[in-house]
């Protein structure tokens, strides 16, 4: 009897255990979302895609780091003044390896912002107050930003544009869905064709204006840009001096206010990272913390290379001054030192002016006009201008030099050196060490690696 | 007179014919065993017939039907000597019987999954420790004094630091990624254990164990195997530990106090290199690398400066600390109420400058007796551990002492020569961040824990058969991890102040059932054991950091954050998990000879997916106990032989709770996260993909043990072999970084690892007169682990952390995955390495060369202990041993390695390559790493050079007493002891310590890389300690 109760007993706890344990083990936070319960609206859009221009704002990404390393790599920093950061000191010296934290952070943030817009892409058609408008320009949107993202990729972790023939060379994993597929690196060629389709469609979807995200501008000079990484002259001529002529913008009358923000903002940005305030959003902190003076001790993290500050400090060059000072032959950097806000340049009519300017040059074509392209920007600098019948040999070299000046710390320099080597100079050096040597392109970090176990890594070393 | 002796003879047949037919005689009697208990089950036989019967409940027999005459009455029990009388029938009718046992070790009682089970009855793999042994140093949690004692048992304590952490492994690494550590419970209750992944701040781990207090527990109990385990079901699975605490016993009240005072020092103190040494390997290195004239001093000092200043570090951050400890008992019982009341505090200093544990703790347990059915059990404890901690290893301390301080440093201004401009009479410390001594002074780290662990029981013993347990209990604990740091006194900059507090609620109540089946023949015994579970425990962080100019109180954390403007503390989300259980387990014997016993729980968490919520969980033991078959000779030299062998599954979901669910942020300005915002606007990002497949890890057990008992127990012996294959184990893997994907890894059921081992433990009494006894008890445990299936997982992603320690598919958890070093080049003095395929290089490339070069898992660990006793002295030594293994130095690579300005630098550094033709075992001094064959970073030099064997044995402790044989009223006894802990080790790694558990950051780090990497860890602990036991 008893034996019978005590089992009886059993099967009832049993019973009840089993019919509810299903909810009150479900327990689900509430922070614990799936994306159907959070994209409802036109608005959850905008805050997804606001989160992917927030990545590029990133210390890892445009806020610092990716001119940072262009800088450490190429010529732009002073590398007896490193302090004991060893990763800056790998990139220095072109030995990084699938360790480091900068690379680690450079591509894995980036790429958060191309998963946001693809999170978008894969889950706006949730919203169901979304007009056909909002799509074409949110498609546009996003594809801009994951154009910009996978050019600067294949720039950091693959050999140049013209580094072969046939573009072979192996680039990055292109991310064109959001999920954690594993993914195989493509060539560089594939690469750039996808950057090029993105941009190209993104021309066509976004609109001219729309506040200080992308516009159709905005996919117009980074075609610009990418046609003139790619030496293609034409191209790069033709989306400038669109760009130039129709868009708008005009060149600030002071260069130092390229990266002003507030009232006195500058007039020819066209497309860069706003900070509403240091101390309320991320936006660009970093590539200030990089350079801007720590006031209590009057040190910089980082101070500028003695090739860039004789490249601009000739002639009583007004940059020199405004945006360095130097000290016993020990320069900072002052260009990002700049209270409370500023906004990050990613491109502006100064370099639209550049890449016209040297692309007219290289086709021997309007020479006239690209002699006033570099002239305004010299004359603006207080430097003596450019002879008007300045050949074009003589365009590029100078054109190449204000580039260098005024791209400074600007995501630039690396890349340029890369350029101007594919462009026909197979012998540059760059800070002694070959162009095309593994080390001068970055290793792929560990976190990239170990997800795909067929990932190739970028060879190490072979610069010294 | 013929007819009458016919008559006679007729008459006197039929009498006996009548007696042998109707008037046959009936046996009965009692068989107890020394103590008076009944002994159920006895058999009891007439020798020389088929009669026969086994004792009833109470002990008692009756076998009726017995032809009156003489017998020789046999009875046998399983575990007791065999008793046999003679008897004549016709004269008495009744026999009791004494037994006594044959062996005590084999009828000890162990305490086994919800209840407890004789040691002779056990089929699994339990191993047990009593209070006696479990309490070898002061101010150490429980847990380090099972090193050495237990086959299959490995323990390392972290480091001597006061409140330093262990890794207990139970039969090897059977986890990668989720938490690899046992399952603790606490008389039933089943307690919180998440801080061991509350991260490294410091330089160290915190030890969820520390607070509860050693000198309450009665016994640990260790369930290695699945057949033991496997009623705790999902979490069994990387072993139990059972703690039983102290309860009253029958008696009168029983008094006791005792106390321990002793020191603490170093176990082995390293010196790195002076002034003068360490400015002639700065200069031979700036000359190599092709510098002129004289090394340029770190920090633009100049060598006027520096003049005669050669600091030692490591004599500022080490000290010889004072530990004592007291602890104040009571127990009584009687009929209806027993209890154990128990006060203890101790504090304990150890080495290093600035760290102490100290810990205040009550404990009561009681038992009353409501009706002879019904007891109800109160057992509650609270205590409160203090640990002032020392930054260690990178964080600061010692670390910082044989790393960053260099000799040419002075702590203080004043120091520097008068002619100095550095020079500043008042004092004040020199360049904090390189200044142990300065960082000692100004921080205070302390980090607190409070526990209560309270439960209540029911037992109702319906019937003699039946009965029911039913507990309900609450383990709460909070623990704070408080930093200040005072800047207003001598810098004239702000203070700051910051504390991060978790508390734990942990609710666990289960209800069982056994019942014990009456079955009449008493050859067979069947035990039906059921019951039920359900646990829940939420836990939340909350943390505050403030800076500002206020005067801070910072020895008092609780003032310091009233005075700090901020007293708001920030939450973090509550994580929750729950569990739910129903298990039963049925015992079955036959002849006391044949043993079975099978298994089986359902379990289901809310830490699993959706789709795989509840698993099952069973397992089958077989034993058998040969001795006591009538053929074997149980005078001959093996007088115990048991055999058994099981299989079964448990389960391990060591993990957070919350896995399996998609999570977004969400970020709107004005939120404490606002700086995520992006142009003044809100944006949202997916966290976490979900997960719905989630599940707990499955280990298969396979295992066959001999145990021996020979020359009547003087030995004991036991054999046991293992194969435990975990499958569906749970590894985080990495999700290529550029999905872009917030969170970069996933849980994921896919790996598979194989531990298999053999344990041997061998106890004899080797002297027992009765002035002089010697004991030995030694065991060995070898254990091979092997990780049979990653996944997709490539080494980088079954990461252990610094140090470049992984999980490698075909190798050891735990494998040290490096470039391996070859040997200096006596021509250029270059470090030659070994590519991948074994070929001589100059290039150190870890992308593409690293290999598995080593294990530091130990091919075999064990102990011995000795114990002596003459008259009224005892002495004990155990000594505790590591076979086979490496240790990775992972500091070695600066303290021997590429020379920078901001390290020091370990006397070896001398035995570098000077000049051609040299075979020097270091390469040739440079300030570039360049010139070591790889990057430029200095930190990134990880290489098989750093490698060392990490064999070792050590005397772990040494124990000489005096009890004192006192015929007095008052006292009953006093027994004076002194002990010493760690008094040598007898290695070949030239590091500090060859036991070492470095800080890590979370489960998988601890698994993979949590023993044999050291990086400026701090040394074991060696003690002294003077302790007195009065019992009154």
């Amino acid at each position: 009897m008893k034996r019978k109760l005590f089992i009886i007993l059993n099967l009832a706890l049993m019973a009840v255990i089993s019919s509810c344990s299903d909810k009150f083990l479900e327990d689900k936070p509430e922070s614990a979302l799936l994306p159907e319960e959070v994209i409802k609206t036109k608005a959850d859009v905008q805050t997804a895609l606001n989160g992917a221009y927030e990545v590029l704002t990133y210390g890892s990404t445009y806020g610092g780091q990716m001119a940072l390393i262009n800088e450490l790599m190429a010529d732009g920093i002073d590398g007896n003044r490193l302090g004991n950061n060893g990763d800056w000191q790998a990139h220095y010296s072109r030995t990084t390896d699938i360790f480091l934290a900068t690379t680690r952070t450079l591509l894995a943030d980036s790429f958060k912002a191309v998963a946001r817009v693809n999170f978008v892409l894969k889950y706006m058609n949730l919203a169901k107050d979304l007009t056909a408008e909002d799509k074409t320009r949110i498609e546009g949107e996003c594809k801009f930003i994951r154009a910009i993202i996978h050019f600067e990729m294949t720039r950091f972790f693959g050999q140049p544009f013209g580094y072969k023939a046939d573009n072979s060379q192996l680039g990055i994993a292109p991310r064109l869905t959001y999920g954690n597929e594993v993914v195989n690196r493509a060539t560089v060629a594939e690469n750039y064709n996808l950057v090029i389709k993105d941009l190209k469609e993104a021309v066509d979807q976004l609109p001219s204006s729309n506040g200080v995200y992308a516009t159709s501008w905005a996919a117009k000079a980074y075609l610009a840009k990418v046609y003139f990484q790619m030496n293609d002259f034409q191209n790069a001529y033709n989306y400038a001096n669109d760009v130039i002529q129709n868009n708008g913008y005009s060149m600030d009358a002071d260069f130092a206010l390229k990266y002003k923000a507030g009232n006195d903002a500058s007039k020819e940005i066209i497309f860069g990272l706003v900070s509403k305030d240091f101390n309320k959003d991320n936006a660009n902190v970093t590539l200030q913390g990089y350079f801007r003076l720590n006031k209590s001790n009057n040190t910089a993290a980082v101070y500028a290379s003695k090739t860039i500050f004789d490249e601009v400090n000739v002639q009583g060059d007004l940059r020199a001054t405004t945006w360095f000072t130097n000290k016993n032959g020990i320069t900072q950097v002052a260009k990002f030192d700049l209270e409370h806000t500023y906004t990050t340049p990613l491109v502006h009519l100064t370099e639209m002016k550049l890449i016209r300017a040297e692309s007219n040059a290289e086709l021997n074509q309007n020479l006239t006009s690209a002699v006033s392209d570099i002239n305004e920007i010299k004359v603006r600098a207080g430097i003596q201008p450019l002879n008007s019948d300045a050949g074009a040999g003589q365009i590029i070299s100078e054109a190449r030099k204000e580039r260098h000046v005024e791209l400074y710390f600007e995501n630039n320099r690396l890349h340029e050196l890369k350029r101007q080597a594919t462009r026909g100079n197979k012998t540059l050096l760059i800070r002694g060490a070959p162009w095309d040597c593994p080390g001068l392109v970055c290793q792929l970090p560990d976190s990239e690696l170990k997800g795909n176990p067929a990932m190739e890594s970028n060879p190490q070393g072979g610069c010294l | 007179m013929k007819k009458r002796y016919t008559r006679l003879l007729l008459l006197g047949l039929s009498i006996m014919l009548a007696g042998y037919i109707h008037a046959q005689s009936t046996l009965s009697g009692l068989v107890t065993d020394e103590n008076n208990e009944a002994i159920i089950g006895a058999t009891v036989l007439l020798e020389g017939t088929n009669l026969g019967t086994v004792t009833d409940v109470d002990g008692k027999y009756t076998i009726k039907n017995v032809p009156p005459k003489d017998y020789t009455i046999k009875v046998t029990y399983v575990g007791y000597k065999n008793a046999s009388e003679v008897i004549d029938l016709r004269s008495s009718k009744s026999l009791n019987f004494y037994m006594t046992q044959d062996s005590k070790i084999l009828n000890d009682v162990v305490v086994v999954g919800y209840g407890t089970q004789r040691k002779r009855d056990l089929i699994g793999s339990v191993s047990k420790l009593n209070s006696d042994k479990l309490n070898d140093q002061v101010g150490a949690s429980f847990e380090t004094a099972l090193q050495g004692k237990m086959a299959g048992v490995q323990l390392t304590q972290g480091s001597g630091a006061a409140g330093s952490n262990s890794i207990i492994r139970i039969r090897g690494v059977g986890s990668v990624s989720a938490g690899g550590y046992p399952l603790v419970i606490i008389d039933g209750v089943p307690i919180s254990q998440e801080n061991f992944a509350q991260g490294a701040t410091g330089g160290q781990n915190k030890n969820p164990l520390s607070s509860i207090n050693p000198s309450d527990i009665e016994s640990v109990t260790v369930l290695k195997d699945a057949a033991s385990a496997a009623i705790y079901g999902s979490r069994g699975g990387n072993g139990v530990i059972l703690i039983t605490t102290k309860r009253g016993k029958d008696g009168k009240g029983k008094l006791s106090y005792s106390a321990r005072i002793g020191i603490s020092q170093a176990a082995k103190v390293l010196r790195v290199l002076n002034s003068t040494e360490w400015l002639q390997i700065q200069q031979e290195a700036w000359e190599n690398d092709g510098n002129v004239g004289k090394y340029k001093l770190p920090k633009d000092l100049t060598y006027n400066d520096i003049a005669g200043i050669n600091t030692d570090w490591i004599s500022k951050t080490i000290q010889t600390g004072i530990k004592h400890e007291h602890d104040l008992s009571y127990s009584f019982g009687n009929k209806s109420v027993k209890a154990y009341v128990g006060g203890s505090y101790s504090n304990a200093e150890s080495f290093l400058v600035g760290n102490s544990f100290e810990r205040l703790s009550g404990k009561a347990n009681i038992d009353i007796k409501l009706s002879s059915k019904l007891t109800a059990s109160i057992s509650s404890s609270i205590s409160r551990g203090i640990n002032h901690r020392a930054f260690q290893a990178w964080a600061g301390g010692l670390g910082l002492a044989q790393s960053n301080a260099l000799p040419i440093f002075p702590v203080y201004k004043n120091e520097f020569p008068k002619t100095s401009p550095l020079y500043d009479s008042t004092g004040g410390y020199y360049n904090i961040d390189q200044n142990p001594v300065a960082q000692q002074s100004l921080n205070q780290f302390i980090t607190r824990e409070i526990r209560y662990i309270n439960s209540v029981s029911l037992n109702f013993q319906a019937t003699h058969d039946l009965s029911f347990t039913f507990q309900g209990s609450y383990d709460r604990s909070v623990l704070s991890d408080f930093m200040g740091y005072d800047g207003t006194q001598k810098l004239n900059t702000s203070s700051t102040s910051s504390e991060s507090s978790t508390r734990i609620n942990n609710y666990t109540g289960f209800l069982t059932g056994q019942y014990t089946v009456p079955i009449a023949n008493k050859a067979h015994s069947l035990t039906l054991f059921g019951g039920m579970e359900y646990q829940q425990q939420s836990a939340q962080n909350r943390y505050y950091s403030f800076t500002g100019t206020n005067k801070l109180i910072l020895n008092d954390p609780e003032l310091t954050r009233l005075i700090s403007d901020t007293t708001t503390w920030n939450d973090n989300a509550e994580q929750i998990w729950k569990f739910a259980g129903i298990f039963g387990r049925i015992n079955y014997s036959y002849n006391n000879k044949y043993l079975v016993q099978f298994t089986l729980r359902s379990d289901g968490s809310s830490k699993f997916g959706q789709n795989k919520r509840f698993g099952y969980f069973p397992s089958i033991g077989l034993g058998y106990i040969m001795s006591e078959e009538p053929w074997f000779n149980k005078s001959g030299a093996v007088n115990y032989l048991k055999l058994k062998a099981s299989w079964g599954q448990t389960g391990n979901s060591n993990i957070r709770g919350q896995e399996q669910w998609s999570t977004f942020t969400y970020v709107k300005p004005g939120q404490s996260n606002e700086v995520l915002s992006y142009n003044g606007q809100s944006i949202l990002f997916q966290q976490k993909l979900a997960n719905p497949d989630l599940q707990w890890e499955v280990a298969s057990t396979v295992e066959g043990g001999i145990d021996l008992g020979l020359f009547n127990d003087r030995v004991t012996t036991s054999l046991t072999y293992y194969n435990k294959l975990t499958t569906k184990a749970l590894l985080l893997i990495a999700i290529q970084a550029s999905s872009g994907i917030e969170t970069l890894n996933f849980y994921s059921n896919v790996g598979k690892i194989r531990n298999w081992g053999l344990e041997y433990e061998l106890n004899t009494n080797n002297i027992k007169r009765k002035n002089f006894s010697w004991t030995t008890s030694f065991n060995i445990s070898y254990n091979k682990n092997k990780l049979l299936d990653v996944g997709t997982a490539t080494p980088d992603a079954l990461d252990g952390g610094f140090g470049d320690i992984r999980a490698i598919l075909g190798a050891e958890v735990g494998t040290n995955y490096i470039v391996r070093f070859s040997h200096v080049d006596a021509t250029t003095g270059r470090p030659v390495w070994l590519d991948k395929n074994g070929k001589e290089t100059f290039v150190y490339n870890v992308a593409d060369d690293r290999v598995a070069a080593g294990s530091v898992l130990p091919d075999a660990v064990g102990g011995i202990t000795n114990s002596f006793q003459y008259k009224n002295f005892d002495l004990s030594f155990l000594f505790s041993f590591v076979i086979g293994g490496k240790i990775y130095d992972d500091a070695a690579k600066r303290q021997l390695g590429v020379i920078t300005d901001d390290w020091n630098y370990f006397p070896e550094v001398f035995e570098r390559w000077r000049q051609t033709g040299d075979n020097a075992s270091l390469p040739k001094l440079t300030r570039t790493m360049l010139n070591w064959g790889g990057n430029d970073n200095p930190y990134q030099n990880n290489s098989s050079l750093w490698l060392y064997d990490d064999s070792f044995i050590r005397l772990r402790n040494l124990t000489l007493g005096y009890n004192f044989k006192l015929n007095s009223k008052f006292i009953h006894s006093i027994r004076a002891y002194v002990t010493g802990t760690n008094l040598f080790v007898l290695t070949k790694y030239r590091g500090w310590d060859p036991e070492v558990a470095r800080d890590r950051e979370n489960e998988q780090q601890r698994n993979i890389g949590g023993t044999n990497v050291t990086y400026l860890t701090p040394p074991q602990e060696r003690s002294y300690l003077f302790g007195i036991n009065v019992e009154f």
